[in-house]
């Protein structure tokens, strides 16, 4: 799973949290999948979406925090080498 | 002294085996052809999960061979998968009509245009999209239902819905309330309703963006 992917799944998660207790488990199943296709076909958003995401793998070694990894500063990777 | 009933299943012979398993295959393949998007191979999975299940309930001798003791769980296990296959697809359908009303709406500006902007706006737009998106979907289960099936369907997974959208939708503005419903639960097209409430379309389709977004805001904040 790339970076990218993570924080699409993060944008489609808040988006659709106000319907998590008035739909059922498929319906909202159903609903984000729509959210995210929409997201990643749309031109100009799916453009908005490659600015602002990330890059990179998720790196698996990395500390956890709310199941999401910390990501390494790069200032201090690079005073590491 | 207490004795222990030990119950013991029953057990198959391979030869019964391979005859039920043909069984279920044939019914996966009938029920593969009836129902059309079902997977062959999945319905028979099924059958067979549901079969080794009751297998050791089976009593020999009696009226039911274990293939028909046996098939006649795998049926009801399959008709409950079509079942769940169909409810899905009929949301799949309903949420997809309401983001399609939105997609059209948001088609006109270019990747160009967009990128002019400055990078706080670009964030908001795209923050206001996702909302949208989402609202649009859900005002999608809230549309009338093409098929009778679906209109059972939906109505038992909107009611809770319908009472909060309803009283989202009661805090905006006229004119904007009416873009959303007619838009994505009428299935009207933006330039349509457009022209009935004699709005210039430009200006339809950014209250509708905005008006959906705001819709998804308002639901945020009512489960806070």
């Amino acid at each position: 799973m790339s970076l990218r992917d993570e924080y699409i799944d993060d944008l489609v998660d808040d988006a659709v949290d106000p319907y998590a207790d008035l739909l059922s488990p498929l319906a909202m199943k159903h609903l984000r999948s729509a959210v995210q296709d929409a997201l990643e076909a749309h031109p100009v958003l799916s453009q908005l979406v490659d600015e602002h995401a990330p890059r990179g793998a998720v790196d698996q070694s990395a500390e956890m925090v709310d199941g999401k990894p910390v990501q390494a500063d790069p200032l201090q990777q690079k005073k590491a080498r | 002294m207490t004795t222990t009933a030990v119950r013991t299943g029953y057990c198959p012979t391979n030869a019964e085996l391979d005859s039920l398993s043909r069984a279920i295959r044939r019914l996966a393949q009938s029920f593969a052809r009836g129902q059309g998007r079902a997977g062959e191979d999945d319905l028979y999975q099924i059958g067979m999960e549901a079969s080794h299940r009751v297998i050791p309930s089976y009593v020999p001798g009696g009226k039911a061979t274990l293939i028909t003791f046996c098939v006649h769980r795998a049926r009801g296990a399959m008709l409950n998968a079509c079942e769940t296959d169909e409810r899905a697809l009929a949301m799949a359908r309903a949420i997809h009509r309401g983001t399609h009303a939105l997609s059209s709406a948001l088609r006109e500006s270019t990747v160009d245009e967009v990128l002019e902007e400055d990078p706080p706006a670009r964030r908001h737009r795209l923050d206001e999209a996702k909302n949208a998106y989402a609202a649009a979907g859900a005002m999608g289960l809230l549309a009338q239902p093409e098929t009778p099936e679906e209109q059972i369907i939906l109505a038992e997974e909107s009611a809770l819905l319908r009472e909060r959208v309803e009283a989202a939708l009661a805090k905006l503005d006229v004119v904007d309330r009416t873009l959303v419903r007619e838009c994505t639960m009428a299935d009207r097209s933006l330039a349509e309703v457009a022209r009935i409430i004699e709005l210039d379309y430009e200006q339809a389709r950014y209250r509708f963006v905005k008006a959906l977004a705001e819709l998804g805001r308002t639901l945020r904040e009512c489960l806070r």
